[in-house]
């Protein structure tokens, strides 16, 4: 009988799911997060019932996510994505991660991460800044390449600042250009507002694009641009780090026995609840609790790591 | 006379201590909290350096809170630390504070703690060597090697960012509780003993012959010490600056290239107002993780 892993992997958009049996994807989910804990169920609930032999969960809130769920492994998504990549494509150099709100860019070196960097406090060079336009121009984000690819003209648009940039849109719409001009116009600017990443940093070939992203064809001919250089696009872009970490996890798992609750996680009486630190400290924590039936599964958030039962990064 | 003190890492405590037993009565808050930075941040200019609008940020707090007198080092070097007491002075004035800057050298250090305790000279420097001891006990806690850690890292940077804790969101610990023992560069017994600089005379001479000129702050420090620390079988080194940091970021293009050269993995983590942890944490984890996988590789 073969293993299954599921891999999690909470996006600040939206979650993904992705059951592995052995190096092969069986069954995946991608859905927006709508609160973490019905968006999680609703995950589950599409995944196949079969006997799952290690969970691992990575992203944002991941330890919360994992000690709901049952995990076996947590990690940064950074190095999932790495995994993943690694996995399918072994002589990678560069991976560019483009998601919702985050953008990654991670450089391998003999086959393994040798630097990486993520955005900090701007999220003018993710999908987000597309997304805000499009839907500024009133196009939904799944059509943008293929219109943005019907550009005869070549438009520049001021980068960094998205607010600017869609005044700018907008101007350029009463001058009378075309939609196509303007929307392959963003999805360069948010390029060159990626590429902020790479300041300093020689990019060897060859390039693997990935992150929901990904599968807009405008932004990843933006980046051949940019970058002279083919890029290539995973066959499932958006779920790199979900697989990354459902592989780490059966590295990990060594024969240990899953901590993966199941069907248990599916009743509808969890919640969380958030709420000072009682002690009295001067780092004034505030803290999340996981709640079943009013009772206390879990509590995260604290700094000195008194009421966490595991460890960040591990 | 009150005394408002800034706080200084896990030294605060001692600090505050020796000062009132002085027999002087010394206020300091218990943390740095954002509230503070942002205030500091709110009253300063935009393009100074992060530790001024921290210190600054301290002091609004402590003359809200009865201080009387306020105590700031001068550097006398040349980075702009050595403009912070002037225009720290006049800001505050400005909002309406009424107080007396204590401007501390190295010069009259020993003068003003005899002054202030009236005891005699004899006395102060026996003080001053008991809380030398003191401060090297703290450190020697603080910063302790674990055999069970897998990794080693330097820390180099600015030294005021670098051991603040409540501004380098606990750097130190954190990485110690992900298993890797941590080694500062600069602490306050090297700043005390003038022997900031870890590398032998051959890497002072190579970085001498990167950076010719003097810069003040610890920007040299940095270059010397990420040699040092590549050569001394480290697995990564963090560069700590604080935004707008002109030594630290001067040396930046040096400190990469070092690195690169001796083939160590460097991370540079940039502090200020708008730094969240959250992304902190993840960079961090991320940064761990990654030395960690690339030893494993290395040894087979």
């Amino acid at each position: 009988m073969a293993d299954y892993y599921l891999g999690i992997d909470v996006g600040s958009v939206s979650i993904k799911l992705a059951l592995l049996e052995g190096d092969t994807l069986t069954a995946k989910a991608y859905l927006k997060n709508q609160g973490l804990i019905p968006t999680i169920q609703q995950g589950l609930k599409q995944m196949p019932k079969v006997q799952i032999s290690g969970v691992g969960v990575t992203g944002s809130g991941s330890e919360f996510i994992s000690s709901l769920v049952g995990g076996d492994y947590v990690d940064s998504e950074i190095i999932s994505h790495m995994i993943a990549t690694l996995k399918v494509y072994p002589d990678t150099r560069t991976i560019i991660d483009v998601g919702g709100e985050d953008s990654k860019l991670m450089l391998v070196k003999d086959g393994v991460l040798s630097d990486f960097q993520m955005n900090k406090t701007c999220g003018a060079g993710s999908g987000a800044m597309v997304e805000t336009i499009a839907s500024r121009l009133g196009y939904k984000i799944e059509d943008v390449g293929r219109i943005a690819l019907e550009s005869k003209g070549r438009l520049a648009l001021p980068s960094k600042c998205g607010i600017f940039m869609q005044s700018e849109v907008v101007s350029q719409l009463n001058k009378g250009r075309s939609v196509s001009d303007i929307l392959m116009g963003v999805c360069r600017a948010m390029v060159a507002n990626y590429l902020i990443l790479a300041k300093g940093k020689k990019l060897f070939e060859p390039v693997v694009f990935q992150g929901a992203v990904a599968k807009n064809q405008a932004v990843a001919r933006a980046f051949e641009e940019a970058l002279k250089c083919p890029v290539i696009i995973p066959r499932y872009p958006e779920f790199a780090g979900a697989v990354g970490i459902a592989l780490l996890t059966e590295e990990q798992m060594n024969g240990r026995k899953t901590n993966f609750r199941g069907d248990a996680i599916l009743a509808p009486e969890y919640h969380i609840q958030v709420k000072r630190c009682p002690d009295p400290c001067s780092n004034e924590c505030e803290l999340t609790l996981l709640l079943y039936q009013g009772k206390e599964l879990a509590v995260f958030g604290s700094k000195c790591g008194k009421w966490e039962n595991q460890i960040v990064g591990g | 006379m009150i005394i408002g003190l800034p706080r200084m890492g896990i030294y605060s405590n001692l600090l505050r201590r020796f000062i009132e037993g002085l027999g002087v009565e010394a206020i300091m808050p218990a943390k740095i909290t954002r509230e503070m930075i942002g205030l500091g941040a709110a009253n300063s200019s935009d393009m100074i350096c992060f530790p001024f609008k921290y210190t600054l940020g301290q002091e609004i707090w402590v003359l809200e809170h009865g201080a009387t007198d306020l105590v700031m080092w001068n550097s006398c070097g040349l980075c702009r630390l050595k403009h912070y007491y002037q225009i720290q002075e006049l800001i505050l004035k400005d909002l309406g504070h009424q107080f007396k800057m204590n401007v501390i050298t190295r010069k009259n250090i020993l003068s003003t703690i005899k002054r202030w305790g009236h005891i005699s000279h004899f006395e102060t420097y026996r003080r001053m060597k008991k809380l030398y001891s003191e401060i090297k006990e703290v450190e020697a806690k603080a910063y302790r090697f674990l055999p069970e850690r897998q990794l080693k890292i330097g820390i180099v940077g600015e030294v005021g960012t670098m051991l603040e804790p409540d501004i380098n969101f606990n750097i130190v610990k954190k990485l110690q509780r992900m298993g890797a023992n941590v080694d500062m560069s600069i602490t306050i017994t090297d700043y005390l003993n003038e022997s900031t600089e870890k590398g032998s005379k051959k890497d002072i001479k190579e970085a001498k012959s990167l950076l010719s000129q003097e810069l003040g702050g610890h920007g040299f420090q940095s270059i010397v010490n990420t040699i040092f620390y590549a050569k001394h079988g480290y697995d990564g080194v963090i560069h700590i600056l604080p935004l707008s940091c002109l030594p630290e970021s001067t040396v930046e293009p040096i400190v990469d290239h070092v690195a690169d050269k001796y083939g160590i993995t460097l991370y540079r983590f940039a502090f200020d107002e708008s730094a969240f942890e959250v992304g902190f944490d993840t960079r961090l984890g991320t940064f761990c993780s990654m030395l960690k996988r690339r030893k494993l590789a290395k040894n087979g």
